[in-house]
């Protein structure tokens, strides 16, 4: 009795051994496949999380506004000081809204004047952040618009105020933003204040750096930062923040957007550019075989619709 | 005795690392410098395992750490890999557990933790990915080993998680 159930046990044991290795070799297998197909890893993590978030959506809804109770409770004594220096604001920024309209109204006269053709402006989708990356080391967040909203990988993100950051993995009812700090984020901006153009990297910091900067001298503190456009991604002039010299030396950019409330988030969806290929051909009459062409087409289309 | 079923114990299990998973994606801390977390999930399965191995079997553990792997934004499969090697090695310390002293359990954590993010770190960098910035990383260890005991006792005293020998003892002491 005794040695069958060390048999068992030993039988047990090898079975044991050999699936744990399997799992472990699974896993690494998984980790290399991540590392050399991003992509499509990537794809399949926010296919789970397009799964799984909305269906724990209820059970965040709850504790999320518990959170923000509690920190608008805090808030609350600030109310006051704060109510002061909103109505002063208010009496100056009244004073720009006049000079805004006057300006308008100037501009659009002068456009009509011009007879200027705009650009086709951009339009957004608004969503709402419902979960963040989870990890301290990850700068990232969960939006509850997908691909059925018509969001896009790649897509510039904004708050009201400047510069989120880009959208990184789109499920068909939820899509991850990668926030401007976080270490993978690199977005090409260009300081008009002074003509440079320089990167703006996240490093977990709250004021990313700015890199590769031709010349830093020109460069001030308090300087305006958007993006340049450049690298197609992004389009051009989002305002996203201003340069501030960090405490240790280097320039960092002070972030428009309000980190610290990011609720909602617009997502920008860019009507794709047209791109000019080739150079530009003869101009001329039609070249004897595309004449005869286009008069045959026609004859043919005027035998079908008859 | 349905209370002491590994079975149940297992659900528990589940449930509270379901729990932690959902408390770490709340989007409380948008803001880079924010609280940095302390790694519950790892702490709560290691002095769980050392507990009741029985009722944390591999494959659960597997499944839990692949999931939060995913969800959590983190490279997939690595972590979880190293949770893995670590559990096995905690099952076999499991079985003299109740005998040892409270501070051998904190020590052997706090290698085994510090061994896993220094491996995780070496095979991120080989691998050519960026590494978490390392005054953050090293925060985290020191509050995750900080809250060990913490967690331990908890385990021990309201969620009743005991080792087999000191439930037959009724032996005081956190084991």
């Amino acid at each position: 009795m005794a040695t069958g159930d060390n048999e068992v046990s030993a039988m047990w044991r090898t079975i044991r051994r050999i699936l744990i290795t399997g799992v472990s070799v699974f896993l690494l297998a998984l980790f290399l496949l991540w590392r050399i197909d991003n992509p499509r890893v990537e794809t399949l993590r926010i296919a789970i999380l397009d799964r799984v978030v909305p269906n724990i959506e209820w059970s965040l809804n709850p504790l999320t506004s518990i959170n923000r109770m509690i920190s608008d409770y805090q808030t609350l004594e600030e109310v006051y000081a704060q109510n002061r220096e909103l109505r002063r604001e208010l009496q100056r920024m009244k004073g720009w809204r006049e000079a805004a309209l006057q300006l308008e109204e100037k501009n659009a006269r002068l456009r009509a004047l011009n007879n200027v053709r705009l650009s086709p402006r951009l339009r957004f989708v608004a969503g709402e952040v419902i979960a963040d990356s989870g990890s301290p080391f990850r700068q990232s967040g969960l939006l509850n618009i997908g691909r059925i909203d018509g969001v896009q990988d790649g897509s510039a993100t904004v708050d009201g105020l400047g510069l989120v950051g880009r959208i990184s993995g789109v499920g068909d009812t939820t899509s991850r933003v990668i926030l401007l700090t976080d270490i993978n984020s690199k977005v090409p901006s260009i300081l008009p204040d002074s003509g440079q153009r320089a990167l703006v990297s996240g490093d977990n910091t709250n004021a990313p750096v700015l890199d590769f900067i031709e010349s830093i001298e020109e460069v001030r503190p308090g300087d305006r930062v958007m993006t340049s456009g450049d690298g197609g991604l992004f389009p051009a002039d989002i305002l996203i923040g201003t340069v501030a010299t960090g405490p240790d030396g280097r320039l960092r950019v002070r972030l428009a957007a309000d980190y610290r409330r990011l609720e909602f988030i617009r997502v920008l969806r860019q009507a794709p550019s047209e791109q000019i290929v080739g150079p530009g051909e003869l101009i001329g009459p039609a070249l004897p075989g595309d004449a005869l062409e286009t008069i045959e087409e026609s004859r043919a289309t005027e035998g079908a619709s008859q | 005795m349905k209370a002491n079923s590994p079975l149940l114990k297992s659900l528990m299990f589940l449930g509270l690392t379901t729990l932690l998973i959902l408390l770490q994606l709340l989007p409380l801390e948008l803001q880079a410098d924010a609280l940095i977390w302390p790694d519950l999930l790892f702490a709560l399965t290691a002095a769980w395992v050392l507990r009741r191995p029985d009722s944390t079997p591999v494959l659960l553990i597997v499944a839990i750490f692949l999931m939060a792997d995913f969800i959590l934004s983190r490279p997939p499969g690595l972590w979880c890999f190293m949770v893995l090697m670590a559990t096995e090695f905690l099952r076999i310390q499991s079985r003299g557990h109740h005998d040892r002293p409270f501070l051998f359990e904190w020590v052997t954590f706090a290698i085994l933790f510090g061994l896993m993010l220094l491996l995780q770190s070496l095979i991120l960098s080989l691998s050519l990915v960026p590494n978490p910035p390392a005054g953050r990383m090293l925060f985290q260890y020191a509050i995750t080993t900080g809250l060990y005991p913490l967690i331990a006792f908890t385990l021990y005293g309201v969620l009743r998680i005991r080792a087999p020998e000191a439930e037959r003892g009724r032996m005081g002491g956190v084991a």
